[in-house]
């Protein structure tokens, strides 16, 4: 069932705007981790890039862990996002990519107008920061220029060099203006790509298995019931509720077109369902219960699914076994 | 490469005077964060109404009590010290467990850092240590605020 219906990726870039649910990125390959691998470590201060609005979110689109909008604490025009981090605590690169900058000759708790940082080059044209490490004697540094890296890789120890007011990691994201001439902040929350998870993209899943694998007989007019089971393998736990990032079983090749199986339960005529739990974490299995009637006239069809993050991205076809329902619809009862 | 990397920092921090790397800022001192007694917070005449702050409540060493501001009313104290860096958000982080005080959010950065913690009514108050300017670290005792 896994190879079943292989088809190539239509090209998603169409499909940055479905009735709404516009996608942020095309590719898994653009996706960035965020740079440690300790559980539990959250934003202490958040980028802002727009003072009037007083941005708080985390990279990974998240709220402060106690959920209260500490809008106080975000300082106006902040072009990373700082997150505590015990002395000497490792850091990670957030994306393949080649260091291009590095500086270790500072103090690990040296207050001063620099500090240590490491500058990493990506294929996709960003660059990532990471500032306040510790010294390079500290271990603050394990990287040299021109080294290349993998995503979750270490590439130093925290510190709290620079101006720095409490051992944190100042982690930034810089892409080309050719406006500017130079590499500019760039704005984390439009880029929503990010996954606590170092190492895993946000958003993935591969296929388990299914209410019936074979082929699902329906008389015409009436509506059957299917459910499938993919795996979370990505970084970011599939929830069933919000307006960003919930996950939702849609038609595929191509993309969000109009079912001819729709039923009455589909949210949309080219979305199935949500995830059936209201939250699957990484690795966990998440079940997709929806409605398959019997519109058309008598014959083989088959109707291809994908799966896709509310206004974030659709997921990689391939992954998910290239999964499609074979159905014929017939006027004799099944 | 790191010159114009250098450079452009320079000029982010110039801009933002923030966390974000190379911001201008006096250079640095050494300090060490210390218990004991230390000159208490005065206000200016006319001050609103404070919540006090509790006997033997923990005070950086070497902190001098700062006049307070009377457009301030959640300001509970405020004092100035030459420890710059993370001294005194490291002291508090230590000292105010140990003074009974339980630590409900640590918020290291660039900027400024702040810790959260719980008196013994329940109410949420905050440490927070900014730059004070000419050198010094501006550290606060206030009533939680969003």
């Amino acid at each position: 069932m896994s190879a079943r219906g292989r088809r190539a990726a239509a090209s998603v870039l169409l499909q940055l705007t479905v009735m709404g649910w516009s996608a942020g990125s095309a590719l898994a390959t653009d996706d960035y981790t965020l740079p440690f691998s300790a559980p539990g470590v959250t934003m202490s201060y958040g980028v802002d890039r727009d003072p009037a609005l007083n941005r708080q979110l985390d990279w990974t689109g998240q709220t402060w862990k106690d959920g209260v909008p500490h809008l106080g604490r975000v300082y106006d025009q902040h072009t990373g996002v700082d997150y505590p981090m015990v002395l000497r605590s490792e850091v990670a690169a957030a994306k393949d990519g080649t260091v291009v900058d590095e500086e270790g000759g500072f103090g690990t708790s040296q207050f001063g107008s620099f500090g240590n940082f490491v500058l990493l080059q990506h294929a996709d044209g960003r660059r990532t920061l990471y500032y306040h490490l510790a010294s390079r004697a500290d271990g603050g540094i394990s990287v040299a220029v021109g080294n290349t890296v993998v995503a979750g890789q270490p590439i130093g120890r925290s510190g709290c060099s620079g101006i720095c007011y409490g051992a944190h990691l100042h982690f930034e994201m810089l892409a080309w203006s050719s406006s500017a001439k130079g590499f500019v902040p760039a704005d984390p929350l439009a880029e929503r790509r990010w996954t606590t998870w170092p190492g895993r993209i946000p958003f993935d899943a591969s296929y388990v298995r299914e209410s019936n694998a074979g082929t699902e007989v329906i008389r015409r007019g009436q509506t059957i019931t299917h459910w499938v089971e993919f795996r979370n393998t990505g970084g970011r736990a599939w929830r069933s509720t919000g307006t960003v990032g919930r996950v939702a079983l849609a038609t595929w090749s191509p993309a969000a077109h109009a079912s001819l199986f729709s039923a009455s339960d589909w949210p949309l005529s080219w979305m199935a369902t949500f995830v059936d739990l209201p939250s699957v974490p990484p690795d966990g299995v998440g079940r997709f219960t929806f409605g398959l009637r019997g519109s058309p006239a008598p014959g083989s069809y088959r109707e291809t699914f994908n799966l896709i993050a509310q206004s974030v991205r659709w997921f990689d076809h391939a992954r998910l076994g290239g999964y499609y329902v074979p159905i014929v619809i017939s006027n004799l009862t099944p | 490469m790191r010159r114009w990397f250098v450079v452009q920092l320079v000029m982010i921090g110039l801009l933002t005077g923030g966390c974000s790397p190379g911001a201008a800022s006096p250079s640095a001192r050494a300090s060490a964060p210390a218990t004991g007694p230390s000159a208490s917070p005065t206000d200016a005449p006319s001050s609103p109404a404070r919540a006090p702050l509790p006997i033997g409540f923990p005070v950086l060493g070497g902190a001098v009590g700062v006049a307070m501001p009377n457009d301030d009313p959640g300001l509970i104290g405020l004092w100035s010290s030459d420890a710059q860096g993370s001294a005194a958000y490291d002291f508090y982080a230590a000292a105010l467990p140990a003074a009974g005080y339980p630590i409900i959010g640590l918020y290291p950065g660039g900027a400024a850092a702040a810790l959260r913690f719980r008196v013994s009514d329940g109410a949420i108050w905050q440490m927070v240590a900014r730059d004070g300017g000419n050198g010094t670290v501006a550290i606060e005792i206030r009533l939680d605020r969003p």
